[in-house]
């Protein structure tokens, strides 16, 4: 089958039974939902449960889109909504939390980030994002890292793409005068 | 603060040609413009430098396969009685709410707290109207820039730790294991959410 099938084609071909079509469509996004998930929760194991959610989503939902917006589009908006009500659902269960044992070591559990240099890389990087609230992580995460334009990043989270440029503006400040201070 | 934002619009890829023709002159013009330039460049490197992460490929060979796995657990989730379900989520907000109007007066006071007391009443409804609108275009032009939604969060957290143990007690009562919270909804994680603001901004 040809490489370049459109998404349109595959989810055309899903819809007409041809369920390894799902498949394709999930190998071809399955990486960026998760490394925004993981940059997003800071750790392998909730962003697999991220992935997951947004995968069981894409399956139930995927026979009602309609292609108002690229098949990319849908996906992020689903992956940003799952990734924030999967932090405060976190927070939640840790407020909550019938123990009083120190949360669980989750950065190296089963982690398929296996270069100890790149391990290190992410932990700088996550410490530097938990410095941000987390919506304002969130369009950070998707300009840098996911690459999308203000434009994308609009749609996905209905802001105008002044408020994103500030928005942006102000992470890289935080940002910033956080290495100045670590620096000092 | 307008030099700084010019910096990240230029490495942003935010300017036009002419925009940056003009940057580029000004900086090579400033010592001060350039030392800034340095410290932005020096984050946009550490940042890029954490792009590309090597993984091990075998993790997202079988994605589709396990998300059918997951599915099928919640289907059993699911098939569980309806009514058990929705009783148990009943009494889990019957007892978080019966927490917040029994809460026992705040005894202790640490350091979020403090900062909390610090804010005056204007910056309190601030806070409160961003957290609950959710309004996340931040462009507020004072101290508490971007702190916000940290800060609430925090707020909660500590005003829940101050009850730990009663709130395990009660808790404890009502849930069978603390993974129930898993399956609250997110418009039930909202009310939640809600509850505990109101009791301390109301």
């Amino acid at each position: 089958m040809a490489q370049n099938e459109s998404d349109f084609d595959l989810v055309e071909s899903y819809l007409s039974g041809d369920e390894s079509s799902f498949n394709k469509i999930v190998a071809r996004y399955q990486q960026k939902i998760y490394w925004h998930a993981r940059r997003m929760t800071g750790n392998h194991f909730d962003a697999d449960e991220v992935l997951q959610e947004v995968t069981i989503v894409m399956y139930k939902k995927l026979k009602d889109f309609q292609f108002k917006s690229s098949l990319y589009t849908w996906l992020y908006k689903i992956t940003a909504t799952r990734s924030i009500n999967y932090l405060r659902k976190k927070k939640l269960r840790d407020i909550f939390s019938l123990d009083d044992a120190e949360p669980m070591a989750l950065d190296s559990k089963e982690d398929i980030v296996l270069n100890i240099e790149d391990k290190e890389k992410l932990k700088k990087l996550n410490e530097i994002l938990k410095l941000l609230p987390e919506k304002q992580r969130q369009i950070f995460i998707m300009r840098t890292f996911d690459e999308l334009s203000y434009e994308e990043i609009s749609q996905i989270t209905g802001k105008s793409t002044g408020g994103l440029k500030a928005n942006y503006f102000h992470a890289i400040r935080k940002i910033t005068e956080h290495m100045k201070k670590y620096e000092e | 603060m307008k030099n700084e934002q010019r910096i990240v619009r230029y490495l942003d890829g935010q300017m036009n040609p002419d925009e940056v023709r003009q940057f580029e002159s000004d900086i090579e013009q400033s010592e001060e413009l350039q030392n800034l330039l340095r410290r932005y460049k020096k984050t946009f490197l550490l940042i890029n430098s954490a792009k590309d992460i090597s993984v091990d490929e075998r993790y997202f060979s079988n994605i589709a396969v396990q998300t059918k796995q997951a599915m099928q657990s919640t289907i059993r989730i699911k098939s569980f009685p309806a009514f058990a379900y929705g009783f148990s989520i009943i009494l889990i907000l019957t007892g978080i709410y019966f927490f917040i109007l029994n809460r026992q007066p705040v005894t202790q006071i640490v350091q979020k707290e403090t900062l909390i007391q610090e804010l005056n009443k204007t910056q309190i409804d601030e806070l409160y109207n961003y957290y609950s609108s959710y309004s996340d275009e931040i462009t507020f032009e004072h101290d508490y820039n971007g702190e916000f939604e940290r800060i609430i969060d925090d707020l909660i957290i500590s005003e829940l730790k101050i009850g730990e143990k009663e709130l395990d007690l009660l808790i404890a009562e009502f849930i069978n294991g603390s993974s129930s919270f898993a399956d609250l909804s997110d418009t039930e994680i909202d009310f939640v959410f809600e509850e505990l603001l109101h009791t301390k901004f109301d």
